[in-house]
């Protein structure tokens, strides 16, 4: 009997707690919806939020930081998430509290990439700045893979809720032996020369960041 | 072991007092019947994290922080209806009604707070492995060792508070054991605020003073909850000490005295619990989490255009520091270690592309990375890629290892070390 009733509230106690999830979600939807008045791609943005909020097979959030800011011929989003173990000897993640990460895509340009492809060989430095901690956390983005596909990320370790400005500096990958076709013939027109690089996107007090419980 | 063990005593040390303080609560105030509840809560919670802990862990069910959301909501209303189910007019009501009532939201109360810690506790020998380390393996049992103690002293924690909790004044016990649930309700508000407005749902900077502020202050919570468990043994200490109660025979003498004696064991037992948290989240965090100072920085000789350590210097099979300012000011580390079994050395960066210009250590003859506490593999020392150190140039002559300062003076180690 007592199996049965401890059996029946955990059950019970999951279910209810299951249930607040549609009542969590909807109220969102509604209060992102009015506070859109910021550009189409924020927009864009929310709706997406709400659909992975539907979204049950997949179980990380993805915090956005910034959208679509343009940086030279980059579309370049900020995220972050819970730090992830890495191939590579960078399996041990224990002393980091978040994973940091640029999505970088190509806008129109003149060599050769296609809009909306990710661009790889640079080399991503990138700085945080706390406004009132004056705290400064920089690095280099590693190169890699998740299951949407390649990005420039990195665990980081950052312990202080501050409001944090981001400078992302972006190497051309020349610097890294990646080459472009220079000939008529098959060339698409441009030369990493082209652009004044590195490119530098900056962003003051972007980011209200406080860690969270992954 | 130690951050693993002070993880654990922060994680469970709300769960394991808040409970003891409701079991104690319970004891004088409800029925066989309603205490029923919590013991059935208890066990609920502690199933339900198993299964959270492997839904969260092996399966992409669980977005935590919706969760955290769902579990910080509940609670808080549960603790607000049972504060008023709880108040003097429901009380004098006497009906048992309203108190099996107040004892459900207790238990559902108990049910989250296990649900809630629990799960990432229960996660650890998981998340050690998928962290690098073999089951087998030292790193794997210190870091258990570190995870068991902690849990067991929690469990301890929370019978020793139960039983204070039980024999101290009601009316006291209540009080405090409100005000601490009151103190984790504000801490899980500020919580759900901070997650919303992550996800923005809430508008951007939505009361972010005061949830940083929490953020940051995190542990102000336990020693909120350290101060408050800490003044009941102080309450049942002060009517423990002497004999106010009337007995016939020697035999009723000896009873009381035992009693007595065991409330006053008890007492000291959350006292010590208390001050053993303390210890453990106050200057043993600060030990643990002490900041490595890197060895010193070896003098080598400069000849014109390159440096020149000979073998002699760095054949100990330690690891060594060196350093060479740049035109621009910076000073770019590099190390040497000789690889064991080996003639060859290792060499590369003070820093790799992952933590930057933190710098290596030596641990117990392991070198260490100073920010992210990874292991590196000596002998690969000197290879590209992951944690390993950047890679120099360096060529071997007469003995010697010689490093061109071209090399050290490229543009990315000036701004990887600073200028």
């Amino acid at each position: 009997m007592k199996k049965k009733t401890l059996a029946l509230m955990t059950v019970l106690a999951m279910a209810t707690l299951a249930a607040c999830s549609s009542q969590t979600a909807a109220p969102a939807a509604q209060s992102s919806a009015p506070a859109s008045s910021e550009t189409s791609a924020q927009v864009e943005a929310s709706v997406e939020v709400e659909e992975a909020g539907e979204e049950p097979e997949v179980g990380f959030q993805e915090y956005p930081i910034w959208e679509d800011e343009e940086v030279g011929f980059l579309n370049v989003s900020g995220v972050y998430f819970q730090p992830v173990p890495m191939s590579g000897g960078n399996e041990n993640y224990e002393q980091y509290n978040l994973h940091f990460e640029a999505d970088v895509s190509t806008m129109e340009n003149d060599l050769g990439y296609g809009v909306g492809e990710w661009v790889p060989y640079m080399t991503v430095d990138f700085e945080l700045t706390g406004k009132n901690s004056g705290e400064v956390i920089s690095g280099t983005f590693m190169p890699m893979n998740a299951d949407d596909g390649p990005h420039y990320g990195a665990n980081i370790a950052m312990p202080t809720a501050d409001t944090y400005s981001v400078k992302i500096t972006f190497n051309s990958p020349g610097e890294n032996g990646y080459l472009i076709h220079l000939d008529e013939e098959t060339g698409p027109g441009g030369a990493l020369e082209d652009y004044e690089w590195p490119l530098v996107l900056e962003l003051e007090d972007v980011w209200e960041y406080e860690p969270v419980e992954w | 072991m130690l951050k693993y063990l002070i993880a654990t005593i922060e994680t469970l040390f709300p769960a394991a007092v808040l409970t003891g303080m409701l079991y104690g609560c319970a004891k004088q105030r409800f029925g066989e019947k309603e205490k029923r509840f919590l013991r059935i809560a208890t066990a609920a919670g502690i199933v339900a994290a198993i299964v959270m802990a492997y839904l969260k862990n092996k399966t992409r069910l669980i977005r935590t922080d919706t969760w955290n959301v769902r579990i910080f909501g509940v609670s808080i209303v549960c603790f607000l209806v049972f504060l008023i189910l709880d108040s003097e007019p429901f009380r004098k009501k006497n009906r048992s009604i309203w108190r099996t009532a107040a004892a459900f939201f207790c238990a559902v109360l108990v049910f989250l707070q296990w649900f809630y810690a629990l799960p990432d506790v229960l996660a650890n020998p998981y998340t050690i492995i998928l962290g690098g380390d073999a089951l087998f393996s030292t790193g794997f049992l210190y870091r258990m060792i570190g995870v068991v103690t902690g849990l067991a002293l929690m469990i301890f924690t929370c019978a020793a508070v139960r039983f204070v909790a039980g024999r101290v004044r009601i009316s006291y016990a209540a009080f405090l054991c409100k005000t601490a649930f009151l103190l984790i309700s504000i801490q899980q508000f500020l919580k759900i605020v901070s997650i919303l407005r992550a996800r923005r749902i809430l508008p951007r900077g939505t009361l972010f003073a005061l949830t940083s502020f929490s953020a940051n202050h995190a542990d102000y919570y336990i020693y909120g909850l350290i101060v408050l468990t800490a003044v009941l043994p102080l309450l049942l200490l002060a009517v423990s000490m002497r004999i106010s109660e009337p007995y016939e025979n020697p035999a009723q003498l000896r009873k009381i005295r035992a009693g007595l004696r065991r409330r006053r064991r008890w007492s000291f037992a959350v006292m010590l619990c208390c001050f053993t948290v303390t210890l453990f989240v106050t200057g043993i965090k600060a030990y643990a989490n002490r900041p490595v100072e890197l060895s010193a920085i070896e003098d080598c000789i400069r000849d014109g255009d390159v440096l020149i350590i000979p073998f002699s210097q760095v054949e100990d099979g330690h690891l060594h520091r060196f350093a060479y300012t740049t035109q621009q000011g910076a000073a770019v580390r590099f190390i040497i270690i000789k690889k064991p079994g080996s003639s060859s050395y290792g060499i590369g960066l003070d820093a790799c592309d992952i933590c930057g210009e933190t710098g290596y250590y030596e641990r117990a003859g392991q070198v260490v990375c100073n920010r992210c506490d990874v292991v590196m593999n000596i002998n690969t020392i000197g290879f590209k890629g992951g944690c390993n150190p950047k890679l120099i140039d360096y060529r071997i002559e007469d003995g010697q290892i010689v490093i061109p300062v071209e090399t050290l003076d490229t543009e990315e180690n000036n701004r990887l070390f600073g200028k």
